[in-house]
């Protein structure tokens, strides 16, 4: 190949920032990136340029919990052992049945993670108008000290395989719902909850909106309500 | 809306977040999420896949931040290469599913009215992109996106234009070569 020809230099560099230039011929062109200056000029040129197509993009505000997972994956947050009077007060059974119930199906679900189970401090069952249960939610603080909620999807669950379900809270104040994010379809999952929105969930409705796959275009509910719920601090 | 950082406040940001300063990463994520988010939700098309895609990239980005050179890219360039990348990873793990399906047109540029567009950004070297990639003949505009966006070799492309694999080939040569002469001109 004649990888002296200027034009030649500018188009492989060009093709590379692009993404058209693929497989042995990607990696040929790295080679000459860190060997030769003229085709690593060319490809500043190429990244300072076609980059600004990303610009041309319509900006939407990620939603906070991308910058909580982020935070958390990063720096953790120090370990906050549950104070005793949590268990003591699960343990004496001052709870009502039906949380009780809910509990249990919780200790069925969970199965011990790294030779530990977290205590929950929160339980909600997710139902639908036709008394269908879909998922069972616990509020649980993790290791770190974070708190998480739980989701396991129910045996009754009715699988929607070209939706999404996504969780969200509904504020007592009638503000707008915040979404948890997605709800597994079948076995698991856990999602990450800021200490704000842990405050808010004691007097906030919960409720599962049908949208599309991925969740709601619009970061708003779209779809209808199918499952609601509530938590109860146990 | 506040005013945007200039990259002069970017590099002080980045720098500041390559010698472990957390709230100055937080703030470089609170200047330039929205506008990166846009752009994984504009490659993925899926919300979920664009919300790991940036938490990925932003993991990265505070790992790398003491390797920044301004030399070689400008903070918003570089912080757009390893968005894109990421997205690009997560596009390659899904490959049954094309968020290509549901996308009717491509060519937003090919507007006579390039208002809404240039409304999108206050960087003037955007829109003297948008402006060139404007004067493009349309389909040569059409494909440079799609694989700027899409991640597609010359192959696949020739499969979404239907055109034949040479035509494709020589449409994205005399596209990129067209957008420099007049980006060059420009200065």
């Amino acid at each position: 190949m004649r990888y002296d020809n200027k034009l030649l230099v500018d188009m492989l560099s060009a093709e590379y920032v692009l993404g058209t230039l693929k497989g042995a011929a990607r990696r040929r062109f790295e080679q000459l990136v860190r060997q030769r200056s003229d085709y690593a000029q060319s490809t500043v040129w190429w990244e300072t340029h076609i980059n600004l197509l990303a610009d041309t993009v319509t900006s939407r505000s990620p939603p906070k919990q991308v910058w909580l997972n982020i935070e958390s994956r990063l720096f953790g947050k120090p370990y906050n052992q549950a104070p005793w009077w949590r268990n003591f007060a699960f343990l004496t059974g001052a709870i009502s049945a039906a949380v009780a119930a809910s509990f249990a199906t919780f200790l069925v679900l969970q199965s011990p993670k790294d030779g530990f189970v977290e205590t929950p401090i929160a339980v909600a069952m997710l139902v639908s108008a036709q008394s269908q249960s879909g998922w069972h939610l616990s509020l649980v603080k993790n290791v770190q000290g974070d708190s998480e909620i739980r989701a396991d999807s129910l045996t009754s669950l009715e699988v929607k395989p070209n939706n999404s379900f996504e969780l969200w809270i509904l504020p007592s104040d009638k503000t707008k719902p915040i979404s948890l994010g997605l709800l597994p379809q079948q076995g698991g999952k856990t999602v990450k909850v800021s200490a704000k929105f842990v405050t808010l969930l004691n007097t906030s409705g919960l409720a599962v909106s049908l949208e599309p796959i991925g969740g709601s275009p619009t970061g708003q509910p779209t779809g209808a309500v199918l499952y609601q719920g509530q938590l109860v601090r146990i | 809306m506040s005013r945007i950082k200039t990259s002069e406040e970017l590099f002080h940001l980045i720098s500041l977040s390559g010698q472990g300063d957390r709230a100055a990463f937080h703030d470089l994520y609170d200047e330039t999420s929205a506008k990166l988010f846009g752009l994984c939700f504009r490659i993925l098309n899926r919300r979920d896949l664009a919300e790991e895609a940036l938490q990925e990239a932003f993991v990265n980005i505070w790992h790398h931040a003491q390797n920044y050179r301004p030399e070689k890219a400008a903070v918003m360039t570089w912080m757009t290469t390893i968005v894109r990348n990421k997205c690009f990873d997560l596009l390659r793990a899904m490959p049954n599913e094309s968020p290509l399906l549901n996308e009717e047109t491509y060519d937003d540029w090919a507007s006579d009215d390039l208002g809404p567009l240039e409304k999108l950004t206050e960087r003037s070297e955007t829109k003297a992109l948008l402006n060139c990639m404007h004067n493009l003949a349309p389909l040569h505009r059409q494909a440079i996106a799609l694989s700027y966006f899409h991640s597609l070799s010359h192959e696949q492309l020739s499969l979404q234009l239907v055109q034949p694999l040479g035509t494709v080939k020589t449409w994205i040569r005399r596209g990129l070569q067209s957008l420099k002469a007049c980006l060059e001109g420009i200065k």
